[in-house]
């Protein structure tokens, strides 16, 4: 199948960025996850030949104890330099040819960048991606995490801007994620994060979302604007999950990175039920779209109804599309359901499953706390994403180690494009990390550190097929009313060590850059 | 020293509270099917009533809950996993999908960590 870009669309992929370069969390603020430039890692010829070539691991003396040098944040690529923050509060800057550190930030004995509110990986030390800009004509990286150095000294959330080739600080943002006790299950305390939401710069506006610990309890969700260049809060943007802001009711966290594009901020939303009345407004558990300026939300798409909410929180960040059959924002919510929205209006263009929205109490579908939390990558007419398929309401649990690549343009018939159990996922809740795209070779980590390249059969015969409901067997596939869809070519398998659960693999320059979360960042390349 | 000035500032004010709201509901419970069957009525044997009902039982994070069980229990984990559930005093760590039986009369007790659980429960009482 060839890959269609319509003319139209070219600028809007320009904007996207056609960057060699993996400059921000999904590489570009549409957040496709997908890099355009060949290289030898779109090479089918050549991807079999993948090997590490270097091995960074985090010095056991930059970690302190009670914190884990794991990465949960991937790591951005710019200008021959990897970026990554360490969950032990420490920002590297490597050199991209050789490994080599060129600075760390907070240097040792600095103390690290950390919380005292701690329940999972989300709040120890730096979880959150970080993004490339130009402050002031220099190129500066700029992160979120928490610090125990402002306000109420808690671990309270900030973005942090620093020179990318000295590690300086530009500036240091004000409070963006408030942190007011350490009392577990407290109402009366704010316990707000970061966490996983990575930074995105707009123009001269810096969005990103808040979220809650481990929903101990709930909180508010806000998408916050910083200004660019000296790091103050923009106060005419707001955005908050549930209510107003000031108000007392709780949901709408916002856990991964939002999109930008121009005259739109597009976010997905976490659960805002947990027993109470439904807040009015109720933005949790939406794919939204808000006005770059005010926050105003210009449509709002929300499939689980409030009676229906037991905690699916949309952690998958929404994946805006420039796609033929025009600009789609699409993204995987938590309960497994894959959904497509028209970007500019709204409306919705496709459920996967095929599914009636707003979902019922009636229609057998359950919509909870499960996995699949990871954003898909984009590539032309295809998304490749970790979805429930055909099992969501049968065996749900069995799609946690599988890739589907959906055709976004086609008819609900011809949806599924090809679809792969990943080699060296385990199955079990966190399998695998957010899939990463570069001309129909997709990359993608697993649970037990396996870094696996996948051909789209369209670049590299398919090894097989299989049944697009993937708990029929093949030979009854058709019989059994389903079609049979192509099974893609493993091309690489490359052990790493430690988890690739929370990271991408950065496609840069030529070259792969992954982040474990054994405190191990790797460079790949055939 | 600006920042050093906001930071006296924010350590003298006090500490920001929120209104409290309302306890949240700990559980729910939604009857998808309810009916009393009439099983048997051969020759050899009279029909027996049996009152089938499937539920959805959703137990929030962070919660101890139980429900006991007037009949047989086939119950399914939907959403939520791992959660430990405890049944005549046998604990055990149910994973997403997977099904498992509480005899009658028993209690099927849950406890929720991070995650809100959801059981899809079917029971058969005679």
């Amino acid at each position: 199948m060839r890959i269609r870009f319509s003319v139209p669309l070219v600028g809007l992929m320009l904007l996207a960025g056609c960057s060699q370069h993996w400059p921000m969390y999904r590489h570009n603020v549409l957040r496709s996850g997908g890099q355009i430039n060949g290289s030898d890692l779109s090479n089918p010829a050549r991807v079999p030949s993948l090997a590490v070539r270097w091995t960074f691991s985090v010095p056991a003396a930059d970690t302190v104890s009670g914190m884990s040098p794991g990465f949960r944040a991937s790591p951005v690529v710019y200008k021959g330099r990897v970026y990554v923050g360490s969950g032990n509060g420490r920002l590297y800057a490597l050199d991209a040819a050789t490994g080599a550190v060129l600075w760390k930030y907070p240097a040792p004995p600095a103390a690290p960048l950390r919380s005292q509110f701690t329940c999972n990986p989300s709040s120890q030390g730096i979880a959150s991606s970080a993004a490339i800009a130009r402050i002031g004509g220099v190129d500066a990286v700029i992160f979120g995490a928490p610090d125990l150095s402002v306000g109420t000294n808690l671990g309270e959330g900030r973005l942090f801007a620093l020179n990318a080739g000295t590690g300086a600080e530009i500036w240091k943002s004000q409070v963006v994620a408030r942190v007011t006790g350490l009392t577990s299950g407290s109402t009366t305390q704010l316990h707000q994060q970061i966490g996983y939401s990575s930074p995105v710069v707009s123009g001269q506006r810096i969005y990103v979302g808040v979220a809650d610990h481990c929903d101990n309890p709930i909180q508010k969700g806000r998408i916050m604007s910083v200004r660019l260049n000296d790091g103050t809060i923009d106060t005419s943007f707001t955005f908050c999950g549930t209510g107003t802001c000031g108000d007392s009711t709780r949901g709408g966290g916002v856990w991964s990175g939002v999109a930008a594009l121009g005259n739109g901020v597009f976010a997905t939303t976490g659960n805002s039920n947990n027993g109470t009345p439904e807040p009015s407004p109720n933005h949790g558990l939406s794919m939204l779209r808000l006005n770059p300026a005010s926050g105003a939300v210009t449509w709002k798409f929300q499939p689980v109804p409030y009676s229906r909410d037991w905690d699916p929180d949309w952690a998958a960040g929404p994946n805006v599309m420039t796609a033929s059959c025009g600009l789609l924002s699409v993204s995987t919510m938590k309960d497994g359901w894959t959904h497509a929205i028209d970007a500019n209006s709204g409306t919705r263009r496709w459920t996967f499953p095929t599914a009636t929205i707003p979902f019922t109490a009636t229609d057998g579908t359950v919509h909870g706390d499960s996995r699949f939390m990871r954003a898909g990558a984009a590539w032309g007419d295809v998304f490749i994403t970790m979805t429930g398929g055909l099992t969501v309401t049968t065996n749900l649990s069995s799609g946690y180690r599988r890739l589907h690549a959906l055709n976004v343009c086609a008819s609900n018939a011809d949806r599924i494009r090809w679809i792969l159990d990943v080699p060296g996922a385990s199955g079990g809740t966190y399998s695998l990390g957010a899939p990463t795209v570069t001309r129909g070779i997709v990359y993608v980590g697993t649970d037990t550190g396996r870094l696996v390249a996948i051909a789209d059969p369209s670049v590299s015969p398919a090894a097989g097929w299989r049944c697009a409901n993937t708990d029929v067997p093949t030979a009854n596939c058709v019989a059994s009313g389903y079609t049979l869809v192509p099974q893609p070519a493993v091309l690489a398998n490359v052990a790493l060590a430690g988890s690739m659960v929370y990271n991408e693999a950065a496609i840069a320059e030529g070259r792969l850059f992954a982040a474990t979360g054994s405190g191990n960042v790797y460079m790949l390349r055939p | 020293m600006v920042e050093l000035l906001v930071g006296v500032v924010a350590a003298l004010t006090p500490v920001m509270q929120e209104p409290a709201q309302p306890q949240p509901q700990a559980t729910e419970t939604g009857v998808r099917f309810e009916q009393v069957l009439s099983i048997g009525g051969t020759a050899a044997l009279a029909a027996q009533p049996l009152k089938v009902s499937l539920r959805e039982w959703v137990v929030r994070n962070q919660q101890k809950a139980s429900i006991t069980a007037a009949g047989v229990l086939v119950v399914q984990l939907r959403a939520g996993g791992p959660v430990v559930t405890v049944v005549n005093g046998q604990r055990a760590e149910r994973k997403e999908d997977e099904f498992f039986v509480v005899p009658a009369g028993a209690v099927l007790a849950v406890e929720t960590g991070q995650d809100t659980a959801v059981f899809t429960v079917l029971e058969v009482q005679r």
